[in-house]
């Protein structure tokens, strides 16, 4: 196996008294589809707060290409190559689905960009909107082009969110439960959006995920996490016909 | 273009007065366009404003009075100390946010007004001091007439680089950290030293204006730095329309012109003036919470729905 892209080496947190995290480990491989799943309150979100440096792990380490990121402020992580959507949908509600879109591609857009001259400006620009419109084109977005992003159903406004984070063109997207809320129909699109970015892109993608339905067609791999610590890692058969999973996720007695 | 062409050519052509009002007008809108970049298109809601408006207008003053300093250095200078004093409040202000970042910009505000009041040695107190006819480039400006190409130039350098700053990648970031702190974070937005910035260029604003009031007025007291001004340059911004430049200037026309309107029609205004104010303030927000200019785009929108609809219709 190649080295891979991501990967948390004995991550520990503690909130008070409690142990949200107890020296948990995992490694994304470049071009995968990898999902972190659990129970409530398994510790997902900690480990994804850890990730987009809203939290300060206790103790352990998180590489990108080998390189620690613990000691980068929240806002580089996306110069880094990291992206990451929102589980509760956050958007510029006022601002339209492009405008939404063209501020994920901040960091692709020269700093002083005003001040170049006409022709230039107009051209980076113009290649940044007609980069915008091909996602929103492909997700079936565009007929929303101009609309209020605050305007969408909660469906729409997912995608959007998961758009948004793809126009920074990341290495590694981490989602956090993309899926959260939506109708079956709206996940199964979702699914296809998702291979599709990894086979076009080769974007890397975490996967923080509740429901299981989107987990177990579209990941190629599952790690799960059950109060704070790993309890199973391997393909969605393996993870699936895994006892202490299913005590774990769906309860004593329960059967998949 | 059309500012400077009506800054060269009106002056020959109009009263005093309304040569006055003009002054007036544009000093009003480069401290109201300063304002919006902090309020509008940032998000923050901090009442630091008249502070760097009374810095920038006293550095002026004084320089020009007490060292003959003329108004080409001296105003860049009260812009600059304006700015540099705008970053340093910044800087612990930017850590709070909604109503604790509005009281203690508010603080620092009614702090620096204190100061106009009590340094008497410096800003003459609450007797103010006399403002020398300003030296531009040589010239002596000290009426309205003399004032007003300066004012129109100094409003259109302002226009132009607030139109130049929008475009930019700053513009956006600004947006991205009104709308949602997160999501700016997210996209690589380094979000308080947006902040900070924002303030910095906003305090400028504010400087530049104070510096334009001294071309015009002969007398400077701190009752012009105080709350109601704040609240007069609020109310601008609110009524015309936040985050944009039309909208800004249209608050600034409606706003500045009405106290002149109904002083000539209602004798006994000046008692009413605060209760109009007011109930323009309500029912703007009441009835157009984006204002004016955020009415009439509304309304184009809603009219080009319509028209796309219509013809939808036609084709069926």
């Amino acid at each position: 196996m190649n080295a891979p892209l991501f990967s948390i080496r004995g991550l520990s947190m503690q909130f008070g008294g409690l142990q949200a995290l107890d020296d948990f480990s995992m490694d994304v491989q470049q071009g995968s589809i990898h999902a972190l799943i659990g129970p409530n309150g398994a510790g997902k979100s900690t480990v994804f707060n850890c990730i987009s440096r809203f939290y300060k792990p206790s103790s352990g380490d998180i590489l990108f290409n080998g390189h620690s990121i613990l000691g980068q402020p929240a806002h580089a992580i996306a110069a880094l190559g990291i992206a990451r959507t929102f589980q509760n949908i956050e958007l510029c509600a006022t601002l339209s689905v492009l405008e939404n879109v063209l501020i994920g591609m901040m960091t692709r857009v020269p700093r002083y960009l005003g001040f170049l001259p006409g022709k230039r400006r107009n051209t980076i620009e113009r290649a940044a909107v007609e980069q915008a419109e091909a996602l929103l084109e492909r997700s079936g977005l565009i007929a929303f082009r101009d609309t209020p992003a605050g305007d969408l159903d909660f469906g729409r406004q997912k995608t959007l969110d998961v758009l948004r984070a793809l126009a920074s063109r990341p290495k590694l997207l981490v989602l956090d439960e993309p899926a959260a809320g939506l109708r079956n129909r709206e996940i199964s699109a979702l699914d296809a959006l998702l291979v599709d970015l990894v086979k076009s892109q080769g974007v890397t993608i975490l996967l923080v995920e509740h429901v299981m339905q989107l987990v177990m067609s579209v990941a190629e791999r599952i790690t799960v996490l059950s109060q704070g610590t790993k309890i199973a890692e391997g393909s969605p058969q393996e993870v699936r016909a895994n006892a202490s999973v299913i005590e774990a996720y769906l309860g004593k007695g329960a059967h998949a | 273009m059309v500012v400077l062409l009506a800054g060269a050519l009106l002056p020959a052509y109009v009263s005093e007065y309304y040569l006055y009002l003009g002054n007036v007008l544009m000093m009003y809108a480069v401290l109201a366009i300063g304002l919006d970049i902090l309020m509008g298109w940032t998000g923050q809601f901090a009442f630091a404003h008249t502070a760097f408006f009374g810095i920038g207008c006293y550095t002026t003053a004084l320089l020009n009075l007490r060292f003959g300093v003329p108004f080409t250095l001296g105003m860049p200078l009260g812009a600059l100390l304006a700015g540099s004093v705008g970053v340093v409040v910044a800087i612990p202000a930017t850590r709070m946010r909604d109503i604790y970042l509005a009281l203690a910009t508010f603080a620092f505000a009614e702090g620096m007004y204190w100061v106009f009041n009590t340094w008497e040695s410096v800003t003459g107190g609450p007797n103010g001091v006399r403002i020398a006819a300003s030296n531009v480039f040589g010239f002596a400006v000290g009426t309205d007439a003399g004032a007003f190409p300066v004012s129109a130039f100094l409003l259109a350098i302002m226009i132009v680089f607030t139109m130049y700053i929008s475009r930019s990648r700053f513009g956006r970031e600004m947006a991205a950290v009104r709308e949602s702190e997160p999501v700016a974070m997210a996209s690589g937005v380094d979000v308080r030293r947006i902040k900070i910035v924002a303030f910095g260029i906003s305090a400028i604003y504010a400087g530049v204006a104070g510096g334009m009031f001294t071309l015009a007025q002969s007398f400077v007291n701190p009752e012009q730095f105080g709350f109601s001004t704040g609240i007069l340059a609020l109310s601008m911004i609110v009524v015309g329309g936040m985050g944009r430049l039309p909208g800004v200037l249209i608050g600034v026309a409606i706003l500045g012109l009405l106290p002149e309107v109904l002083r000539t029609t209602l004798r006994s205004f000046q008692v009413w003036q605060e209760l109009v104010y007011g109930l323009i303030l309500m029912l703007t927000i009441i009835f157009m919470p984006d204002g004016i200019w955020g009415a009439v785009l509304n309304l184009r929108a809603r009219l080009a729905n319509r028209r796309t609809a219509a013809s939808k219709g036609n084709k069926a």
